[in-house]
């Protein structure tokens, strides 16, 4: 077992998706999102009314976190040229006859241009103007109270970071995905060189050394790198074990299970690289469960990472109890069961066509 | 029975033995057929989100009416504490929820400026900001349906009293993608890349053999064409850039793939390692092209590394010409980024030719 451990630093295949990747990767993805939110988004104003009332509204987007009016046009299609330019990324536009509306105590209507290229660009320039807007009283009745007072809660990722909220994904996942890589790596190269097929007991053992090692990876990357980068962490020690038990064994049986396939040293990232973003959406971070075709719905539960994330996502993120998540405690562990009988399996066929080696 | 499965088993292996190209057949078909199917809804319909009413009154009650009427949530619990709902939104069986305080309609008529609270999981991105969106839609208009009966009372018209509650609206013009749809977001770019990630990995797999190379990458990049064409005429889904501009940036993309996987493995001597850095390439690529999150808001070291990622000027010359169609004139920059990617192995030719001659596998 320790022969086997040592065997994932000697080989530099190994040594780098068992090793470097794990260690490396959480770090480079926590910098590229380290600025978390979009703040001072570039805008450019056109104010054809040129009424106080416009201006103040002016002066209220520009004071917010979110927004900086950096240009004033005179019309719009230089406003429009600045967007082509890329310069700004969304323009707001008050035509001539804006006061005339709330004069008449009309709904003034504010001209915003998104740029679609963008979705964070879009929804922070649009949520904020929707926001201001909300804020703003008729100059008509100034001094009235509003009837009621509304309260916004962000709930769990206070600060609404993208990286807070992607991480708690893309974690978990990297654990599943360079497992599958080291070890289909290893055994692909084993059978490219014309070695003996591995004994049962010594896949296993194989298995066991990357459980191991794995152990400590996951405590690094479920522990040490959220705290590095400031992300929300709501885990108790105690659910981090409860939820690192059954992680770790669906996650090395799914990536025994995955490496009878590989006769070839290479081929592993080929086959598995690209499954890693596929692989993202199927867990429901980025795009709602909910609103997932109800067939890829139930493919999602064939692989580890989408209960793994789920769970994790929860119980670090949204401050869940054990008991909240436990059916996908129970999915991991079962998914550990049917892979590692698949695999037992499948090195019996494997023994019949292959030179094995004896215990 | 058996010989006969036996005899088609090998007929099949001979004929991928002889094509090949399976593997780039089959990989591009799923995942073309897996985004598109997955977001296939655009945007998510009828979201799950809840009422925590602990007032119980008529005048709640008729409020929650007003908010069921919306397309992209739906109300599907009304709890009547906050814990049930915090419990919910923990579990993600709903993505927000509005809560209506006890005492709220006795506040109200005594016009004594009653408090309503939303709440929205941020955890969840896509989720969190629906609901907000349709939160934030109801609260105001819980605002305006209390504000109504009292200056329905002063004689002034529906549409004064909206005026007067809520004096500007917002008209949001969203040019390219008039209904923010994620489908044009996400599988626009995220197939491309996975195409363009796998270019390079087949590249470097099957070099030194050119011909077998050239050919796997070659079918790989004819999936980005295939792809175009099922998003943009069998979907339907808008673009305002020309037909030309979108032959134009597969084009680009494919070309500078296969500059990038030729200069790779001209540089670097074993086959493992040049996969590697492909690999590592291809999956950052998906994060430094900037369509999820912007790369202006990235720390300047990364700006500046941005330019070597064939995808980020992929995504930006898309973005300009296809999405918006804009004049191609702007997107110059990122358009000579993506053919000097195209010509580098013409820049280091010599030691392409040299190392097509010496390579030697090791493993």
């Amino acid at each position: 077992m320790f022969k086997d451990l040592k065997s994932i630093f000697k080989d530099e295949g190994t040594l780098i998706l068992a090793v470097l990747v794990p260690l490396l990767y959480p770090l480079v993805y926590s910098f590229i999102y380290t600025n978390e939110t979009v703040t001072d988004m570039p805008v450019c104003a056109v104010d054809l009314s040129n009424t106080p009332e416009s201006r103040q509204f002016i002066r209220a987007y520009d004071a917010t976190p979110e927004v900086n009016v950096v240009y004033k046009a005179t019309n719009l299609s230089e406003a429009k040229q600045l967007m082509m330019e890329q310069k700004v990324h969304a323009v707001i536009y008050f035509p001539e006859d804006f006061a005339e509306h709330w004069m008449k105590m009309e709904q003034s209507p504010i001209q915003l241009y998104c740029d679609m290229g963008f979705i964070l660009y879009y929804k922070a320039a649009y949520m904020t103007a929707m926001k201001v807007v909300l804020a703003q009283k008729s100059p008509l009745t100034a001094g009235n109270a509003d009837p009621i007072k509304v309260h916004e809660v962000r709930a769990y990722n206070t600060i609404e970071g993208y990286g807070n909220f992607l991480l708690q994904a893309i974690l978990p996942l990297i654990i599943q995905q360079t497992l599958l890589l080291a070890l289909a790596c290893e055994v692909g190269t084993r059978r490219q060189r014309g070695q003996k097929e591995l004994s049962i007991k010594n896949h296993l053992k194989k298995g066991v050394a990357y459980l191991l090692l794995y152990t400590f990876h996951s405590g690094y990357l479920l522990v040490v790198v959220p705290r590095i980068f400031n992300f929300t962490q709501t885990i108790t020690v105690g659910n981090l074990f409860a939820f690192m038990v059954p992680l770790l064994l669906s996650m090395v049986t799914f990536a025994l299970f995955i490496s009878l396939f590989f006769k070839r040293r290479e081929t592993p990232f080929i086959y598995i690289a690209f499954t890693s973003i596929i692989l993202l959406f199927l867990t429901g971070a980025s795009w709602p469960e909910q609103a997932m075709p109800i067939f890829w719905q139930w493919v999602a539960w064939i692989f580890p990472s989408t209960p793994a994330v789920r769970a994790f996502m929860r119980l670090n993120a949204m401050g869940a109890e054990l008991n909240m998540v436990a059916h996908y405690l129970w999915i991991m562990l079962l998914q550990a069961a049917v892979y590692f009988a698949l695999f037992i399996a499948g090195k019996r066929v494997l023994a019949k066509r292959y030179p094995t080696e004896e215990n | 029975m058996r010989e006969k499965a036996k005899s088609l088993y090998e007929i099949c292996c001979l004929a991928y033995r002889q094509v090949g190209m399976f593997f780039p057949i089959v990989v591009g078909m799923f995942t073309i057929i897996f985004f598109t199917s997955l977001l296939d809804a655009g945007i998510p319909q009828q979201l799950p989100i809840a009422v925590v009413d602990m007032d119980n009154t008529s005048t709640t009650a008729s409020l929650q009416r007003k908010l069921a009427t919306f397309q992209s949530t739906k109300i599907v619990a009304n709890y009547s504490n906050v814990t049930e709902a915090r419990e919910a939104m923990q579990q993600c069986d709903i993505y927000g929820y509005l809560v209506f305080p006890d005492g709220f309609t006795e506040k109200l008529l005594s016009g004594r400026q009653p408090g309503i609270s939303y709440y929205f999981n941020t955890a969840i991105f896509t989720g969190g900001v629906l609901a907000q969106k349709d939160l934030m839609t109801i609260a105001s208009l819980g605002k305006a349906a209390v504000g109504h009966a009292t200056l329905q009372a002063k004689g002034l018209t529906e549409e004064q009293i909206m005026g007067v509650l809520q004096p500007y609206k917002v008209q949001a013009h969203m040019t390219g993608n008039p209904w923010s749809n994620y489908n044009i977001y996400i599988s626009a770019m995220i197939v491309p890349g996975v195409m363009y990630l796998l270019l390079t990995l087949l590249l470097c797999y099957y070099m030194p053999k050119i011909g077998r190379a050239v050919q796997n990458a070659f079918m790989m990049g004819l999936f980005v064409f295939v792809f175009q064409f099922y998003l943009y005429v069998i979907l339907g889904l808008p673009h305002e850039g020309s037909w030309w501009s979108i032959m134009l940036i597969s084009l680009l993309l494919v070309g500078s793939g296969m500059g990038f996987g030729l200069f790779i493995f001209a540089l670097v001597p074993s086959r493992r390692m040049s996969m590697s850095i492909c690999s590592l390439w291809g999956i950052m690529s998906f994060s430094m092209s900037g369509a999820a999150f912007p790369v202006d808001l990235m720390h300047p070291l990364l700006q500046g590394l941005s330019y070597l990622f064939p995808l980020r000027h992929y995504f930006m010359t898309y973005q300009m010409t296809v999405l918006h169609g804009y004049p191609i004139g702007y997107s110059w920059l990122h358009i000579s980024a993506l053919i000097l990617f195209c010509a580098l192995p013409l820049l280091i030719y010599p030691r392409l030719k040299y190392q097509v001659r010496t390579f030697i596998y090791t493993d």
